[in-house]
């Protein structure tokens, strides 16, 4: 395996409470990965640490073998990360397309071609129709694949999506896994935080579990399911259920 | 989306604002009227410098004033000391002012809403003291009384018309500048900043090196309006260049116009300047402060009535009457988070 991010003994403290305690992981290039755990297991936190929103209080991350521990969230996204929010957070004064422009900006020489790469992005994820309205409008299901539309319009290699299933309807889930898969065979990594099983089970290929800040189970997600440690930590309710 | 004929109303209503007080002044033979159109003017000028850093990337400044008093004392020392023309010193006051923004900015890089506010405050207020302080270079209280000898080489002006034709010329390159930034890939980053800084960021926007970039430019702009003060009023002294007042005068401006907005400033400079002199005129001899207190009560109702300013109610008002039974989308960028 290419390892295209690797995170390497990352904790987190947040005075006396340990969010993360000592994470390593690796992922590789091109490929589909979760990471599930019950609430508060620290998953959140580790897509900020990776996105660069929060510093580890120790541990480095590295993407594509450079030590990217020390830059700002906007030095990472330049290099290739970029993120969804699990809490939406669009720029809600402005228009659809406007909100994904920004995301071009860098590419782009001036604001009408950021405009024209934002277009091109919201038509491959289905959104050209609501380009015009100003995101405060959109429905919840369509605030999350605006989210998926803005980190998308960066170019990224790395694309961590932080629940964009939850609250979404049956149909929006089948059509958020299709957006999801064509956005992968584009070559692009991509790394889940989801509750949605059926989502996870549809598009990972490895699954890591998350408890209590620790990675407790990782690799295929049929086999991480049925492992005795994780059911007890985080599935039992749910599969009995 | 804005229809078309409401945009054109909306540019057409911008431009006859912009050349109102040209033709009046141009028109008119009556050296009152003059006067109050170069205040005016003037403070249109710093009303849409404050809005480029206050306005543009909501960054509440109340400490402007420090930029328009270097901007004031350096073209006027220079004159003074070194018989350089205020044409060039005042650009080299601009340059100034620059640098103590960036200088500014860095050192609050990290503050953010009011605890920003409080430390432009504290700058000014510094920038005041030395300038009361420092009496070998400014006088100190005493103030600079600039030769009134009308000197076009020196930007001493025979009349009080020209000086409205070059407040204008000022007034009309920073609303060109405002709309050409608003317009500009940085318009594009200022918005997103302000609405959601770390989404902002997540996106690649250099929020820091944003917040410089508008602090300078900002604080250079300011201090143009501080040398085009002095070479008016011949005269500086710290409490008049370097006073808080003036620092509020500027946000407040703005914020009635319309923060954000290119035309804002100037509009709500429009306003809210001839209300105060009239009423000062007028009032300013019956009870003592009777004229400021039906000042403050006006600008209460009118940011009561429109709390985003005059311009973008206006604009919304245009946008539903060309909409004509449509529902109009009655978003406006920065319209539910306020600084």
């Amino acid at each position: 395996m290419n390892p295209v991010l690797r995170v390497e003994g990352v904790s987190k403290r947040f005075g006396g409470l340990h969010a993360l305690s000592g994470v390593d992981w690796e992922i590789g290039a091109g490929r589909m990965f979760a990471i599930i755990g019950p609430n508060g297991a620290g998953k959140t936190t580790l897509f900020s640490i990776i996105a660069g929103a929060q510093a580890p209080t120790e541990g480095r991350i590295w993407l594509l073998g450079r030590d990217i521990t020390l830059l700002g969230p906007e030095q990472r996204c330049g290099l290739g990360i970029a993120r969804t929010f699990q809490v939406p957070r669009p720029f809600a004064g402005l228009t659809v397309l406007d909100n994904v422009a920004v995301g071009c900006l860098d590419a782009s020489r001036n604001v009408a071609e950021a405009r024209d790469a934002a277009m091109t992005v919201l038509e491959t994820l289905d959104m050209a129709q609501v380009a015009g309205q100003r995101a405060r409008s959109l429905s919840i299901g369509l605030r999350k694949r605006l989210e998926v539309a803005k980190a998308l319009a960066t170019r990224p290699k790395v694309l961590l999506l932080d629940e964009v299933m939850g609250g979404l309807h049956g149909s929006e889930v089948d059509a958020m896994i299709e957006t999801i898969r064509g956005i992968n065979r584009t070559g692009v990594t991509i790394v889940l935080i989801e509750h949605v099983m059926p989502a996870v089970m549809a598009l990972a290929e490895s699954v890591t579990v998350l408890d209590q800040g620790r990675v407790i189970a990782s690799g295929a997600p049929r086999e991480v399911t049925r492992d005795p440690a994780v059911v007890e930590a985080y599935l039992g309710d749910e599969l009995v259920a | 989306m804005t229809p078309p004929r409401a945009k054109l109303v909306s540019w057409g209503l911008q431009a006859a604002l912009i050349a109102a007080p040209l033709v009046v002044g141009l028109a008119s033979n009556d050296t009152f009227l003059h006067d109050s159109l170069t205040q005016v003017l003037l403070f249109a000028i710093l009303a849409l410098s404050w809005n480029i850093l206050g306005g543009f990337a909501r960054q509440v400044s109340v400490g402007h004033v420090a930029f328009f008093g270097i901007g004031a004392y350096t073209s006027t020392l220079l004159a003074l000391n070194f018989g350089l023309s205020p044409w060039i010193g005042m650009f080299v006051g601009g340059l100034i002012a620059a640098i103590a923004g960036a200088l500014l900015g860095i050192v609050t890089f990290r503050l953010r809403g009011k605890f920003f506010t409080m430390a432009t405050l504290a700058f000014a207020e510094v920038m005041r003291i030395l300038a009361v302080d420092l009496r070998g270079l400014t006088k100190g209280s005493e103030g600079i009384t600039i030769d009134s000898t009308p000197n076009l080489s020196m930007f001493v002006l025979g009349n009080l018309r020209s000086y409205v034709v070059v407040g204008f010329a000022l007034m009309l390159a920073l609303y060109v500048l405002s709309v050409l930034l608003a317009r500009s890939k940085i318009g594009l980053k200022l918005l997103a900043y302000r609405e959601e800084e770390e989404a902002a960021r997540a996106l690649g926007v250099r929020t820091i090196r944003l917040r410089l970039l508008v602090m300078v430019l900002s604080a250079f702009c300011t201090a143009l309006g501080g040398t085009f003060y002095a070479q008016y009023l011949l005269f500086i002294d710290p409490d008049s260049v370097l006073g808080i007042e003036l620092s509020l005068q500027m946000a407040l401006l703005s914020v009635v116009g319309g923060v954000g907005t290119a035309i804002g400033p100037i509009l709500g400079t429009y306003l809210v300047v001839p209300f105060g002199q009239l009423l000062r005129a007028h009032l300013g001899s019956e009870l003592a402060g009777l004229h400021l207190v039906i000042y403050g009560l006006g600008l209460i109702l009118v940011l009561y009535k429109m709390p985003n300013g005059v311009w973008p109610a206006l604009e919304g008002f245009l946008e539903r009457v060309s909409f004509s039974g449509r529902k109009p989308d009655r978003g406006h960028p920065g319209a539910e988070k306020r600084a």
